[in-house]
């Protein structure tokens, strides 16, 4: 393990923290909150701290994959903290527990809260709730990629560690191109977004707030209602539309800024994402057509809560809890399930699920013909036997975080529903679920140990589990 | 610039790790998944595992926007086969390695019909490397333009030399067509000279000049005191064939020890002027019988790097002969250079750096006209070779009329094969191709050189 890497690395990530929470200052400037104060006290030691700690361990030499873990591991877990201190320090989040599991749950786009009341919550509280999401959602060590030269060792690990899916790649040949297209990609389609909705009738404020928490797939939102308080079919379609289109592989834009369309649709991922889509909207809505007894409410309110759970973002629109059983199955299932590798959605990603059907029907026809010998392809190319056997150790794992977080939730909840769904809207980065979590991902009458329990779940699920694992290794910490 | 390389075996991750850190954009492509793995892991570049040769794999690295394709694989006709096919889907320029001797003749033929900007021969640059260093056996690096008829030494001026205290405008008196061009004072400033510029001992001076005049104009100024006339090569593999080719050529006796009865039967066809001995060159009684302690210099090629290694510390504790060393693992850069073997040569690094000069000189030459451009003294000057359009504001005005930006000399002028050393009188016309030494960076087109 190299220190000076990993710390300055930290210091870095930090100094970037600390100048985004200089949008909540501004916002508490603009509607003259005292919260602002928090966050200017906590953007000023973050800073120093970050810049201390960078130049304490300046020039890093060595950056293997043990240290990108590590790293990003590490950096998640301190940013969150930083990120909590505002909560804390404004007095508007009193319980520390409770303001880190609020900082988590923005930072890795789950959209859990302590919060019961979101209305009494000041507005710069409100955006930075919104913005962590959207840093979350794309990687705040992405962003870091994309602005720092950084020479020492290999950043792709970083990458790596921190975007989703079973293989990444670089999009360009240099890292920070790459970096900086996804982001580019990520602000315009941000934008796009708060544009549409304000011309829908969001304030200004609002727009931002709905944008920037979809485009993270978050589900943080200004309202305890959700976004049923705008009553609005624009509105709900016009975010169902961006949930889907976070929930891509960001690859797929980057085909289209290349001008080559038809190759998106030729990516087995991206049609089985869409084919789910339909397929779940279609069925829900016909088996929630008696509630609402009319064909439009009952397409739009199953389309946005279909795209809500298979992208991890978690908004509500409507009471859902009240849905037949069906639906609900379909969108527990879709959650663990997810979306596009190389989109902001957490979960398992349907290439991951492509992969393990795949390797399954393989073995079957291995069983009947024994001599037989094929490939397995996807997209035309061989998965290797790497690939599958990190895909097979990953679902291992996550089911096994998701059966032990089941567990020890049970000791403090009302129904198997509860702790089985809070476990989901956790690990998946859902942030919303069935029983006593409800449509608002409501969790503060859990004890501070289950709210660690799901705080673990949220960094499990936005990292993919290995870089956290990772830092629990005594093996990783070796000094070589 | 957008650089896709072909193979990533030691030239190519050589040239990937000197291209990245010029801050071009890299794309390696290798039939083997885990190589690629292995070097995307390590460098900032983007890997793609397939056949080279292929559209689709070509397609998707980028060949239609990549300003140059470098075939490094392992197998001389993929490479080609990849180049034909890069060029055709869009590809602007191709380099392959080609290393097969019996190619050589023929790759001038298809050079043009394949599209091929350079071809690159690892062992045939190193032979080339070595005769040089064998030829000027004190100088520091040699340059070569216009196609070899013009080349640039650096070298560095001793106690006893006679321009040492001289001035440059005295140097025209050894009557050989040659011009100081720049000069590193020891403490490491350089400068362009002008005629009243006096050289001092120590200095390392650069000259330009006619290829063909600079071995005469060195022996008197007393530095080809020693040549070599006679040379022990062990190893008959394809750099010892090249160097004693090109050796023999040049009237030099030759000796190869080789312990392969059918390749020393090969090489006794193709080399009738050489001595071939068959034997093993670690063999002390052998290299005994062969001459060694009165040979002029020894050269130790063959396929083990530690063999060569011994083979040179061997002969260097035993004769006073030029040693050269072949080399072909990189990693051990450092420790090898502190021992007493000589020069040593890296064929990869020496393929390498050829290529590199290229693109530098191709990424240089973006909307400008420079034809070569080569880093000398340590990087602190550029020697460029421009040709001269017939709408230039420079044609047929005597140079001394020009007025010239400080630091900018111009060293040749080629007229048709033709090497000129300009006085004041001299005048530019159009065609000509024309080198520029300067210190200045950056420039474009040659009538940058004026105020």
């Amino acid at each position: 393990m190299n220190y000076r890497t990993v710390f300055h690395n930290l210091g870095n990530i930090l100094t970037i923290e600390s100048l985004f929470m200089l949008l909540p200052v501004l916002t508490a400037a603009v509607y003259r909150e005292k919260a602002g104060l928090a966050f200017a006290v906590t953007a000023a030691f973050t800073f120093a701290a970050g810049m201390l700690l960078a130049h304490l361990n300046a020039n890093p030499d060595r950056l293997r994959a043990r240290e990108g873990f590590v790293i990003v591991g590490l950096s998640w877990i301190v940013i969150s903290l930083a990120g909590a201190f505002p909560f804390f320090l404004s007095g508007e989040i009193p319980s520390f527990t409770d303001a880190f599991f609020e900082s988590v749950s923005g930072f890795t786009t789950t959209g859990v809260t302590v919060v019961s009341e979101v209305e009494e919550l000041s507005r710069c509280i409100l955006i930075w709730r919104s913005l962590s999401h959207w840093l979350g959602g794309m990687g705040i060590l992405v962003f870091m990629l994309a602005v720092l030269p950084l020479r020492a060792g290999n950043t792709v690990h970083l990458l790596r560690a921190e975007s989703s899916g079973p293989s990444v790649s670089k999009i360009m040949p240099r890292i920070q191109s790459s970096a900086s297209i996804l982001y580019l990609i990520y602000i315009i389609l941000t934008l796009t977004e708060a544009v549409l909705l304000k011309l829908g009738g969001m304030s200004v404020f609002d727009s931002l707030i709905y944008a920037m928490s979809t485009a993270g797939t978050g589900g943080f939102s200004t309202h305890s209602a959700g976004v049923a308080v705008y009553g609005s079919s624009y509105i709900y379609t016009v975010i169902t539309i961006f949930m889907v289109l976070f929930g891509l592989n960001f690859n797929v834009y980057f085909l289209l800024l290349m001008r080559k369309p038809r190759e998106i649709f030729r990516k087995s991922e991206v049609r089985v994402y869409f084919l789910l889509f339909f397929a779940a909207t279609a069925t829900i809505a016909l088996s929630v057509y008696r509630i609402y007894g009319s064909a439009e409410e009952s397409v739009i309110y199953s389309a946005f809560m279909t795209a809500a759970f298979m992208t991890s973002t978690g908004f509500s629109v409507t009471d859902y809890t009240v849905w037949p059983l069906y639906p609900k199955v379909i969108l527990t299932l879709l959650a663990i399930v997810g979306a596009c590798a190389g989109s902001t959605c957490g979960s398992l990603k349907i290439s991951r699920v492509i992969i393990l059907m795949k390797t399954a029907f393989a073995n079957l026809r291995r069983l009947s013909s024994p001599r037989s010998i094929k490939s397995i392809k996807m997209d035309g190319k061989n998965i290797t036997k790497e690939t599958v056997s990190d895909v097979n150790a990953f679902v291992t794992i996550y089911v096994l975080i998701l059966i032990v977080s089941v567990v020890l939730l049970s000791l403090d909840s009302d129904s198997i529903t509860t702790a089985g769904s809070a476990a989901v809207a956790a690990l998946s980065n859902v942030g919303i679920g069935f029983g006593s979590v409800g449509t608002m991902g409501d969790v503060s009458f859990f004890s501070p140990f289950s709210k660690y329990v799901l705080c673990f779940n949220m960094l499990a699920g936005r990292l993919e589990i290995f870089p956290l694992i990772l830092l629990l290794l005594p093996a990783t910490w070796k000094k070589y | 610039m957008k650089i896709i390389i072909i193979g990533s075996g030691k030239l190519g991750r050589t040239l990937a790790e000197q291209l990245t850190q010029e801050d071009h954009e890299i794309t390696m492509i290798d039939k083997n998944a885990s190589r690629v793995q292995y070097v995307v892991d390590r460098l900032d570049i983007m890997g793609i595992h397939g056949n080279g040769a292929t559209v689709p794999v070509l397609e998707e690295a980028g060949v239609s926007d990549a300003d140059l394709v470098i075939a490094a694989t392992a197998e001389d006709e993929l490479n080609l086969l990849a180049c034909l096919i890069a060029k055709r889907v869009g590809a602007r320029n191709t380099i392959a390695r080609v290393r097969n001797p019996e190619y050589i003749d023929v790759m001038s033929l298809v050079k043009e019909d394949l599209g091929l900007s350079l071809s690159i021969n690892p062992e045939l640059a190193c032979a080339l490397e070595m005769s040089r260093i064998l030829k000027f056996p004190s100088m520091i690096t040699v340059d070569t333009f216009a196609k070899g008829r013009v080349e640039i030494l650096q070298f560095e001026i001793g106690k006893g030399s006679p321009l040492a205290g001289m001035k440059l405008r005295e140097v025209s008196r050894f009557k050989k067509r040659i011009l100081v061009c720049a000069v590193e004072r020891p403490d490491g400033s350089v400068h362009i000279p002008s005629g009243n510029f006096t050289i001092h001992a120590g200095d390392k001076i650069s000259i330009v000049g006619d290829s063909s005049h600079i071995p005469k104009f060195l022996s008197q100024i007393g530095m080809m005191k020693n040549t070599v006339r006679d040379i022990i090569i062990v190893g008959g593999g394809r750099i010892g064939y090249y160097l004693a080719k090109q050796l023999i050529a040049s009237d030099v006796s030759v000796r190869i020890v080789e312990n392969n009865m059918e390749r020393c039967h090969q090489l006794a066809d193709l080399l009738p002027k050489a001595d071939i001995l068959f034997g093993d060159g670690t063999d002390q009684q052998l290299l005994i019988e062969a001459g060694i302690e009165k040979a002029d210099a020894f050269a130790s090629l063959t396929g083990l790097d530690e063999e060569n290694i011994m083979m040179s510390l061997y002969v260097g504790s035993m004769s006073d002969a030029k040693l050269l060393t072949k080399v072909t693992r990189i990693p051990f850069t450092n420790v090898i250079s502190q021992l007493n073997v000589g020069s040593v040569f890296f064929p990869v690094l020496i393929a390498a750096e050829n290529i590199i000069r290229y693109v530098r000189a191709m990424q240089n030459s973006y909307g400008s006209n420079v034809e070569t451009l080569c880093r000398i003294v340590d990087d602190k000057a550029e020697a460029l070779e421009f040709s001269v359009k017939s709408s230039s504001p420079l044609i047929d005005i005597p140079l001394a009329d020009l007025s010239l930006r400080s630091n900018i000399l111009i060293g040749t002028i080629n007229r048709g094969g033709e090497i000129i050393i300009p006085g004041g009188s001299d005048i530019i016309r159009p065609g000509d191709t024309v080198i520029v030494i300067t210190t200045n960076r950056g420039l474009n087109v040659l009538e940058d050189i004026l105020r």
